[in-house]
């Protein structure tokens, strides 16, 4: 068995250490003795047909319109992977490109790859940036399991119809500020705004990522669990100091 | 009646105005005395030097640097840009003052306005008279000093990612200082290697000239991978093509779209022979040569200077303690911290300290320790002291950058682990590569003083 990573746009959108999260997911499988491969994606490359875990991550604004024409052209091929039940993670600028559209502060819009139902809208430098560290509660991975990362946005998002949240806000700010749900889930897919990066200090998150990924393919293998002391200290450090716990 | 009433006017509007005028020559002149004061008596209580003073003359006297900038009968020189700005000014301070130049700079890298000011007033309460002035600015803050009082010179030394909850993009700065440069018939300084400083000059119609490394005897160098910051053309958007690197985006570059490329420097590079540390270090050896010979400096005697510069607070200065002694490295962002760690790659010390902080002049979000290249840097040193707010965040960076868990000690406390660290060190010198606040109480505990 082999988990082929594939980073899209390594080399455009890449900011706030979203190698890290790379790192983190391939790191743990190696760690267990399962082969892994990194494909890196630029504009105009086709997305592997091996893919067992898609990643998007940030980006700055020069970098993001000179994404766009070619993330646009791929939406059939992200979409086809997504309700196939691929496994993705879309961190900030990759989780608001997902949805149906981003609205800047002058109304003008940037459709999304309309895979999440969700919008998001910026309502101008007259409005706070969202930025702090976040922590949200995440029953799904467990009885009182929480991500910790940090955030920093302007986009407002709100989930549309159905789509569920990544996670409850237990602090900061998540999608808008107001609502207190943080990040999307939909199929196997995962956006969020938090970073830090967000896998390397939420390392059962990461292992979750992987048990889909790797379910997918060989549905009776076990991860082993790693002794993790590093990851949990600087967890639950961040945990004590938004005096979550 | 009515012309009573008008005269009565007229004469009660020439009193106000007359009491404001004194008023505002009162407090300009209370501004400074009071400021001096203050300096005065911080530096009774040990805590000199610092912003204070010149917060509370800023305070009191709104135009107090714009008339102090004006003053300077021969002008004065502004730094900027993300990296080396303290190396740099110092040296261009150094090789001034050797040619028998009275310079006023801010000498602890306080580069916010109130720093410029705190360092007027610092000259004045010692008496001296300033020919000339030397200034690190803050890169935010150079359109609001430009704004006060035109300088001679403007050097950029580079813009790197730093402290992305910070500060805003690449692009957008270098549009700010452009916009803030225009028309002042100021000379500019730039890096030719960093394509974002280089454009300034190239896309603007504005007075450059260009340091750069020398890549004819590109051979010499060690080329280090670091993440990309600004690979892109600022004219065109498309990608650059980089004929050889020198590290992360400063090279020899050029568009393969619209042509815009690394434009001819008029200073050479790369075969300096310094004490300071650091293949960066020729950048600001570079800059600073530079710009002293526009200012009728020979470059002999800046060249002399240069090459016995030992360094400055926190960059390369070497501090003893308690047995042993100590290097300081300051590192901001993933190419700094890169370069530093590139320059104790050959350290004999079987230890290092690395401490990251989070305080607001660190940068509060950390992920930038993700994008520091260390799965291509070997780290020789056996052991690995980690201190700061946030050690347990690096020690799992490094962790996961292939550094066992035996070599990695995290300390809560940074005295103890400076003592430690001292223990292992077989009487090597010991580097330390710390972020801003860190390295502040770092050298305070190393010195045992008290830094504003």
């Amino acid at each position: 068995m082999k988990i082929n990573v594939v980073w899209l746009y390594h080399d455009l959108m890449d900011t706030y250490g979203d190698k890290g999260n790379i790192l983190t997911l391939l790191r743990r499988l190696e760690w267990r003795g399962v082969k892994t491969e990194l494909t890196e994606i630029s504009l105009g490359e086709a997305i592997p047909k091996d893919t067992n875990i898609l990643f998007l991550g940030g980006a700055q604004d020069r970098q993001q319109r000179l994404v766009m024409p070619d993330l646009m052209g791929r939406r059939e091929e992200i979409n086809d992977y997504i309700l196939n039940g691929g496994v993705g993670l879309f961190v900030c600028a990759g989780y608001q490109l997902m949805g149906n559209f981003y609205q800047d502060a002058d109304g003008s819009r940037i459709e999304g790859l309309k895979i999440f139902d969700l919008e998001t809208i910026n309502p101008g430098i007259s409005h706070p940036r969202l930025i702090g560290n976040a922590v949200i509660k995440c029953p799904f991975l467990g009885e009182r399991e929480y991500l910790v990362g940090f955030e920093n946005h302007g986009g407002r998002t709100f989930l549309k119809g159905s789509m569920d949240c990544l996670g409850r806000v237990v602090a900061g700010f998540g999608n808008n500020g107001r609502d207190k749900t943080e990040g999307a889930r939909f199929k196997n897919a995962i956006g969020t705004y938090l970073h830090g990066p967000v896998l390397p200090k939420n390392p059962k998150f990461a292992d979750y990522l992987l048990g889909l990924a790797i379910d997918r393919i060989e549905p009776d293998f076990e991860l082993t669990s790693l002794s993790d002391i590093l990851e949990n200290r600087v967890h639950n450090e961040l945990l004590n100091k938004l005096k979550v716990r | 009646m009515v012309f009573h009433l008008l005269t009565l006017l007229l004469l009660l509007q020439l009193f106000l105005i007359t009491v404001d005028a004194v008023e505002r020559v009162i407090i300009r002149n209370m501004a400074s005395q009071i400021a001096k004061l203050s300096y005065t008596t911080l530096k009774s209580i040990g805590r000199a030097g610092g912003t204070w003073p010149g917060e509370i003359a800023l305070r009191l006297d709104k135009s107090y640097l714009s008339n102090q900038l004006g003053k300077l009968p021969q002008g004065f020189v502004l730094v900027t840009g993300t990296n080396g700005k303290t190396t740099t000014t110092h040296l261009l301070v150094e090789i001034l003052r050797v040619s028998g130049l009275s310079v006023v700079t801010n000498s602890s890298g306080a580069n916010l306005p109130n720093g410029l000011a705190s360092a007027f007033i610092e000259a004045e309460s010692q008496g001296k008279t300033p020919d000339i002035g030397v200034f690190e600015i803050d890169e935010n803050y150079l359109p609001l000093i430009l704004d006060q009082a035109n300088p001679r010179i403007v050097l950029i030394t580079n813009i790197f990612r730093d402290q992305l909850d910070r500060f805003g993009e690449i692009e957008t700065i270098k549009n700010k200082w452009m916009k803030s440069l225009y028309g002042k018939g100021i000379q500019l300084v730039l890096n030719s290697d960093d394509p974002a400083v280089a454009a300034i000059g190239l896309l603007g119609d504005l007075d450059s000239k260009y340091f750069g490394i020398d890549f004819r005897n590109a051979l010499n160098f060690t080329n280090l991978k670091s993440p990309k910051d600004s690979g892109f053309c600022l004219r065109c958007g498309e990608k650059l093509n980089f004929k050889i690197i020198f590290y992360s985006h400063l090279g020899d570059w050029s568009c393969p779209n619209c042509g815009l490329e690394r434009p001819e420097p008029s200073e050479l590079g790369g075969e300096y022979s310094l004490l300071l540390p650091g293949n960066y270090n020729q950048y600001n050896v570079a800059g600073s040569i530079l710009a002293s010979s526009l200012l009728g400096i020979e470059r002999s005697v800046a060249l002399t200077v240069s090459e016995s510069f030992v360094g400055v607070f926190g960059r390369g200065e070497t501090i003893d303690f308690e047995g042993g002694a100590f290097e300081l490295h300051l590192a901001k962002n993933p190419t700094g911290f890169t370069q530093s760690l590139s320059e104790v790659r050959d350290a004999l010390s079987p230890v290092i300290v690395l401490l990251l902080n989070d305080k607001i002049a660190d940068g509060q979000d950390i992920s930038w320790i993700w994008d520091i290249g260390l799965e291509e840097i070997y780290i020789h040193p056996q052991h690995l002291i980690i201190g700061g707010s946030r050690a347990n965040d690096l020690a799992l960076r490094l962790f996961y950058a292939g550094i066992e868990e035996e070599r990695l000690h995290v300390f809560d406390d940074l005295h103890r682990a400076l003592i430690r660290a001292s223990q292992l060190s077989h009487g090597e010198k010991v580097p330390i590569v710390a972020t801003y606040t860190a390295m502040l109480k770092a050298r305070k505990i190393l010195l045992g003083k008290s830094l504003l």
